[in-house]
């Protein structure tokens, strides 16, 4: 592992193209010495145990060449344009291990698996097939515990869902009670196990977020699709530039106070640090320590986020205080106190 | 089955452990110093190490030279006068729409299984026999030779060697071994509903990708089989089914989602997890070291249920403790060193009156039930827990925030549970073991809810002092 911890995946490819020109027809059992050149870029004059011993054993000195080999661009852009063009593709096998295969069948049970499948055969054939194994992730072992879960999804909104993702994989504009959309991105709520969209808005040339459980009727929008509406743009630099406009300019500014008083009335340490850095991992944010060995956390976030950025802010209750800017801190102790600042 | 993908992994990420502990602190909170982390509970290396595994993990984020702005900063603030380090995960859910731990894990977790996995079956495939695939393993020993034969070398392995290889294979699931045969696992990929260059087999495709993509960064449980997702693509690939922006680097995948990207503790723990939930299956008992705030202790427990906290992302272990003699709910991520353990019969299921194979498991489930019956979230009680009444009244507005918690309310608490006064304003009420346990959830609304001051006595003065505390923060303005 340490040998392909140090090259990132690429080096898979390394044995997957070596894999498909084996099997691609170059019958004869590679050489070690061709093994070496594949891996290498030249030969080597090492023998296939070695090769293998290499491997298996993490040589030092194999590592390194693998090292300069991943470095360079030029190799890198030659076995790349080798799985392009020089290789057929063939139905190499690639399999999903015994510990993949259990996590899918974990994540197949969810209530929401089924919203991804266009066809329910399929998705039972898969499970059915996944459920003779014997995995360890089996969801009678495992208690999930939310304040509320979605247990089945109604036909319509599956169906919704389906082709809210296919429209945004398109680019599609949708029309939805009479007001057109172009679908950018789907949102999970994690604390309701909820659905919402974020898409641009025609009529109020904008971004909206639409909640799932609303939307009741998709109909074809008569702006077909992005390419025909906006010929001269390109879909994603549209989104990034309306995304762009909605980040909020500064960013939230709050302490995060790690000791509370026990109730031998002595400071101890909280685990407010731990709560923090779960419920804003969403988020955008750099923290540094001030001089009371608090931390302070700089926030950055979307403002179509700022209803739960709030509310993450007032689960922490005591143990985080909001610094600024004026506006959001004078916001929260409105909340707080139940009236208006006068 | 044995589960040797998670022991090569523990075996292979050298200190995974501390690893773990180093992400959580410094690359989620920040802010220590080498060797203020060197002297945290649980991290028993030497502070030179841990300047070590630091650059370790830089290099792992800054690994992909082609996202350039993916990178995890560590940088000097201004004015400060220590040397202490503040870092950040760049986690923009519109840009960056992939599990950045998910993604670290994925891309540097291949194990010496897996290599093994590439460099045997590529001995096997070049074999002309090979098809159809099953054999045993003097058939596959003799194919191995015939193989070294051709290119005028001997065997490097042992027939035990290669027993031993098989097995592993077999562990991994990628070989199905039965009566001393061995057959290729058919993969679920080779299924007709995916393998065929129909427009539906496309479809069942590109759905189980998108799958993958949404549960890779928000299911609360992981395997160490996160390289899922990646096989898929690999597996389109060499179907011929042009994938988008081709290029050398793992590709990924379009961005449909507003990134949820608040599962990096269960990331971290899976392989733990992966292990208590086949304890669990097997009735293993399992020792394993806990570490708090304040010491650390070692434990002996029969595990029975995983439980997952999906506010705070946490994962715990239910069990019977074999040292406190009674259940307990354990931190999966505060413990370490976790085992099987051997013990008898009797001692093991000396908490259930008469054990059989056949009640077993609804005995366990009965104690489970028990336990968790009067939790708000995991906090239950044992058979005798005292519940605590807490009466809330929310009193909702127009203002578009005081809207979007009104929703919320009507979400987590089901229509029976609450009586509506009018349009905005509702009372419900709860019974929980640990009323503390639902004051974040209090705190959330503000002062659009009220605690009644007839709910129990202690609770409502914790709520009062919280309130007073909470609002102390900002007398000053």
């Amino acid at each position: 592992m340490n040998l392909f911890n140090e090259y990132e995946n690429k080096n898979i490819y390394f044995l997957l193209n070596y894999l498909n020109r084996v099997s691609n027809g170059d019958n004869a059992p590679m050489t070690a010495d061709a093994i070496a050149e594949f891996l290498l870029g030249e030969s080597q004059d090492l023998t296939s145990p070695e090769i293998v011993d290499l491997i298996l054993n993490r040589e030092p000195e194999l590592r390194h060449q693998l090292r300069l080999l991943s470095k360079d661009k030029e190799n890198a852009m030659q076995i790349s344009d080798l799985l392009h063009d020089e290789i057929d593709p063939v139905n190499l096998p690639i399999y999903p291990t015994f510990a993949d295969r259990s996590w899918l069948y974990f994540i197949l049970t969810d209530p929401k698996a089924r919203l991804f499948f266009h066809s329910p055969v399929a998705y039972e054939e898969l499970l059915a097939e996944l459920e003779e194994e014997f995995s360890p992730l089996r969801p009678e072992i495992i208690d999930m515990r939310r304040l509320s879960s979605t247990q089945e999804y109604p036909e319509e909104y599956c169906s919704n869902f389906r082709e809210i993702v296919f429209r945004i994989r398109k680019h599609q504009y949708m029309c939805i009670d009479d007001t057109d959309y172009l679908p950018l991105r789907l949102v999970y709520h994690d604390d309701d196990d909820s659905f919402s969209l974020l898409a641009f808005n025609v009529s109020s040339n904008d971004l909206s977020e639409l909640w799932l459980s609303q939307i009741t009727h998709i109909e074809n929008s008569t702006y077909i699709n992005f390419e025909k509406a906006h010929p001269e743009d390109s879909p994603e630099a549209f989104e990034s530039a309306l995304f762009e406009k909605h980040k909020a300019s500064m960013p939230i500014q709050v302490e995060v106070i790690r000791t509370r008083i026990s109730s031998f009335g002595k400071p101890e340490p909280s685990d407010a640090l731990d709560r923090f850095s779960h419920l804003f991992a969403n988020y955008d944010t750099i923290a540094y320590e001030n001089e009371t060995s608090n931390l302070i956390a700089e926030i950055t976030y979307y403002d179509f986020q700022y209803n739960d950025l709030l509310r993450r802010l007032l689960m922490l209750g005591r143990y985080v205080r909001v610094i600024g800017p004026d506006a959001v801190r004078d916001n929260i102790i409105e909340i707080l106190r139940g009236k208006p600042l006068s | 089955m044995a589960n040797k993908n998670v022991h090569g992994f523990l075996n292979e990420i050298e200190d995974y452990s501390t690893f773990r502990r180093i992400v959580r602190d410094v690359f989620l909170c920040g802010y220590h110093t080498p060797t203020e982390l060197s002297q945290l509970p649980g991290i028993d290396i030497k502070e030179r190490s841990v300047r070590d595994l630091l650059r370790r993990l830089d290099n792992y984020m800054n690994s992909n030279e082609f996202d350039s702005e993916m990178h995890l900063s560590s940088h000097k603030l201004p004015n400060r006068k220590t040397d202490k380090v503040s870092r950040r995960f760049l986690v923009d859910s519109y840009k960056y729409t992939y599990n950045y731990l998910a993604s670290t894990y994925m891309q540097h977790t291949i194990t010496q299984s897996d290599i093994i996995f590439f460099m045997y079956f590529l001995v096997l495939m070049v074999h002309e026999d090979y098809d159809p695939f099953e054999f045993t393993l003097e058939d596959y020993t003799d194919i191995l030779y015939d193989f070294y034969d051709d290119i005028g070398e001997s065997l490097p392995l042992s027939i035990s060697q290669i027993r031993a290889k098989m097995d592993e294979l077999v562990d991994l699931g990628i070989l199905a071994c039965k009566a001393n045969t061995y057959s290729v696992h058919e993969s679920f990929l080779e299924h007709p509903i995916f393998n065929s260059s129909s427009q539906t087999a496309q479809t069942n495709l590109a759905d189980l990708k998108v799958l993958l993509t949404f549960f890779c960064n928000t299911a609360a449980i992981s395997a160490p089989g996160f390289l899922l997702s990646n096989k898929v693509q690999l597996t389109e690939r060499f179907w011929g089914i042009p994938a988008e922006n081709a290029d050398i680097r793992m590709q990924y995948p379009q961005n449909l989602f507003f990134a949820e990207n608040a599962r990096f503790q269960n990331i971290l723990d899976d392989d733990v997890v992966w292990f208590l939930a086949q304890a669990i299956t097997a009735h293993q008992v399992v020792s394993y070291d806990y570490h708090t705030e304040r010491s650390s202790t070692c434990d002996l427990l029969l595990p029975i249920k995983i439980v997952c906290d999906t506010t705070w992302g946490r994962q715990y272990l239910f069990g019977y403790s074999y040292k406190l003699h009674g259940f307990t709910m354990r931190r999966i991520d505060k413990l370490d060193n976790a085992a099987h353990a051997e013990m008898n019969e009797a001692r093991k299921y000396s908490f259930l009156n008469s054990p059989s194979d056949e009640n077993l498991e609804s005995q366990l489930n009965a104690c489970y039930e028990a336990y968790i019956s009067g939790a708000f979230t995991v906090s239950g009680g044992g058979s005798e827990q005292k519940l605590q009444k807490v009466i809330l009244h929310f009193a909702f507005d127009n203002s578009p925030f005081s809207q979007s918690l009104r929703q919320k309310l009507l979400q987590a608490v089901s229509e029976d549970r609450l009586t509506a006064n009018g349009d905005y304003s509702y009372d419900c009420q709860f019974s929980v073991a640990s009323a503390h346990e639902m004051l974040p959830w209090i705190n959330s609304f503000g002062s659009y809810v009220t605690v009644d001051s007839a709910s129990d006595e202690t609770f409502y003065n914790e709520y009062l002092r919280n309130n007073r505390e909470t609002l102390a923060l900002y007398e000053s303005v």
